[in-house]
């Protein structure tokens, strides 16, 4: 029998980004908030020290930060004739683990998803008709840019983003991004330093006629106290971003930006390696009264609650819904149901380039330091002659050169012996690379269930994903490849290599952390798990808040959006809900 | 750490904001261990 604790006005599922700011938000608005969080606490001071964070082989290779699949594993195939089988480790995509979520070991590109993205499937009809994307699954979010603007904002001067507008309340501003929906104000910090490989790609594609700009970071520039009164320092471009958390108090994350504050608030409590298992409706389905969890002893417990906040990491977030009956499962068979629906991933390709006598010095890095251009991305650039829709931004980052997992070699380079050393010996200071991130747009075929065969350590059905890189898609990264390809020549490298995206998603070598998807909002509760304000249409008082709300994926990084997306349910949630419970739009 | 001096990386020095705008230029510091020992 679980024990029977008091009630609280709001259980919030995982203390990442999104469960860190919602607690924030709610707490200032008075409520009393804890949050049940899975994993281990983790601060900068105990726990990332600059003193061993530097530690490759610990962090990149072992993975240290990460969820560990005997804590929660999945099932993967890539179409529905397949039978879905248990990943042994993570490897296409990284989950984070502990409190500050994946937002502790993420890079930190900061993108603004665009205007067009929030109503693609209106935007993408007017502009082409809707024979052009009859196969797609392609939906508007239910939100517009201008109730989202403000969100955005909010987001990036909490966490100091560095970069440059491009468009300022409709006016293009040299240096920035043109292509970027209109935004009310400056970034709150100048973009930072270019190294040699950045600045090279943007000197060669503006020459090439293309709109290079600094991509936007949550590695600070400079230091910056945020909002909340929270002070973070300069980068110092260490190198150790990606997988690594940041021991400079530098790199945007719930524990730099949130927590000092959260924490020290008595209206907020965290309770730390306790896992939720379900959440508890009442009979007819339609109230969630509170969420079971075990401790750290095994020890079961029911957490009463008038507001249940689903937090976790994006996929965990689908499969807490489908555990606790939350919404109706997606059947890609006849379209019915909702949850599980849109899931989505990220389709991309890279160049690599080779010179002779060069010092790149790709160890003065950052995990968001670099150039990117935005001419192929979404919808910036015509569609109308193409076979597909999307697009990708082309990114010139420099992020480490760290010596274990960074050793670009030529094609044909033995894989040990005298010549390969060699060749990392050239290739180490000679070699840079660029890549396009490219948009990744629902079909009727990639979606998330329960597994009917696999189980966790309690017995819970494992998440089964059913994902291919659909047709669409694998047009548009060809086409950005060939983009590439006439991009890498003017550069004049002594080899240059571009790399093709083929059908057939693998789990297991690294591509991308960026999935989305599967409890998608919208304005209709046929084709959507939550509503504009992440509030699932079944049960008013759960909210389901993170990229599970994505109704496609962009060619852009999701936490920017993520942020917003917490902002804006949390607004909701503190202007609309708690004056009024209730379902804040009716179906 | 014989490897890093072959490769030209300079350890864990977690701070190259007076060598980010030199671009092109060969870093002029040999590598350091994690326990701050030099190469």
């Amino acid at each position: 029998m679980a024990r029977l604790l008091p009630k609280k006005d709001a259980v919030i599922i995982g203390l990442g980004w999104t469960g860190s700011i919602l607690a924030q938000q709610l707490t200032d608005a008075g409520l009393n908030v804890v949050a049940i969080e899975r994993g281990p606490w983790r601060d900068t001071a105990t726990d990332f020290n600059i003193a061993y964070m530097q530690d490759e082989l610990r962090y990149a290779v072992r993975k240290d930060l990460f969820l560990q699949p005997n804590v929660e594993a999945m099932t993967m195939r890539n179409d529905m004739s397949q039978t879905a089988l248990p990943m042994r480790d993570y490897g296409s995509f990284l989950p984070g683990n502990g409190v500050g979520g994946a937002g502790v070991h993420w890079n930190g590109h900061t993108w603004r998803f665009w205007d067009s993205d929030f109503s693609i499937r209106t935007h993408l009809t007017q502009r082409y008709g809707a024979a052009k994307i009859k196969n797609l699954q392609l939906q508007d979010w239910g939100v517009t840019w201008n109730e989202i603007e403000p969100s955005f904002d909010q987001f990036e001067y909490l966490c100091g983003i560095s970069g440059k507008a491009g468009n300022l309340k409709g006016q293009i501003q040299p240096g920035g991004n043109p292509f970027e929906s209109a935004r009310s104000r400056e970034y709150p910090n100048p973009p930072m330093r270019m190294p040699y490989a950045s600045t090279l790609f943007a000197q060669t594609m503006k020459e090439q006629g293309y709109h290079p700009f600094p991509l936007p970071s949550a590695n600070l520039s400079q230091a910056y106290v945020n909002p909340l009164g929270v002070r973070m320092g300069q980068c110092s471009y260490c190198g150790f971003c990606e997988r690594f958390a940041c021991g400079n108090y530098s790199k945007a994350s719930a524990q730099t930006t949130v927590l000092p504050v959260l924490m020290k608030k008595p209206n907020f409590e965290v309770r730390t390696e306790c896992e939720v298992l379900k959440v508890n409706l009442t009979p007819d389905g339609k109230h969630a009264k509170s969420v079971t969890y075990l401790d750290a002893n095994g020890v079961e417990y029911e957490q009463p609650g008038d507001i249940v906040l689903i937090c976790a990491y994006a996929l965990m977030n689908v499969r807490m819904m489908l555990l606790s009956r939350i919404g109706t499962q997606y059947d890609p068979k006849t379209g019915a149901g909702t949850v599980g629906r849109n899931y989505c991933y990220q389709t991309s390709a890279g160049a690599r380039l080779f010179f002779e006598g060069k010092h790149f010095n790709p160890f003065i890095g950052a995990g968001s330091l670099g150039q990117t251009i935005d001419d192929f991305n979404g919808d910036a650039f015509d569609h109308s002659k193409l076979d597909f829709v999307g697009g990708a931004g082309i990114s010139c980052t420099v992020t480490n050169g760290r010596p274990i997992g960074n050793r670009p070699t030529l094609p044909g380079t033995p894989r040990w012996g005298a010549q390969w050393k060699q060749a990392t010996v050239d290739g180490y200071q000679n070699s840079m690379g660029f890549g396009s991130q490219g948009s990744s747009y629902p079909v009727r075929e990639n979606y998330l269930d329960l597994d009917p065969t696999y189980t966790d350590r309690h017995g819970r059905p494992l998440l089964r994903m059913t994902f291919d890189f659909p047709d669409n898609d694998v047009a548009m990264s060809n086409y950005l490849s060939d983009q590439m390809e006439k991009m890498v020549k003017p550069f004049n490298a002594k080899y240059a290599a571009v790399s093709r995206l083929k059908k057939g998603w693998n789990s297991v070598p690294y591509q991308s952390t960026h999935n989305t998807g599967g409890a998608v909002m919208g304005n209709d509760p046929k084709t959507s798990a939550v509503n504009k304000y992440l509030q699932s249409w079944d049960v008013p008082n759960v909210f389901v808040i993170g990229a599970s709300a994505f109704a496609h994926n962009a060619g852009m990084n999701p936490t920017g959006t993520v942020g917003a997306l917490a902002f804006w349910a949390a607004e909701a949630i503190t202007t609309k809900y708690i004056k009024s419970p209730g379902a804040l739009v009716q179906a | 750490m014989a490897s890093w001096k072959m490769i030209g990386f300079p350890g864990a020095r977690y701070d190259y904001r007076d060598h980010i705008d030199k671009h092109n230029q060969p870093y002029p510091h040999g590598p350091v261990s994690i326990y701050g020992m030099g190469g």
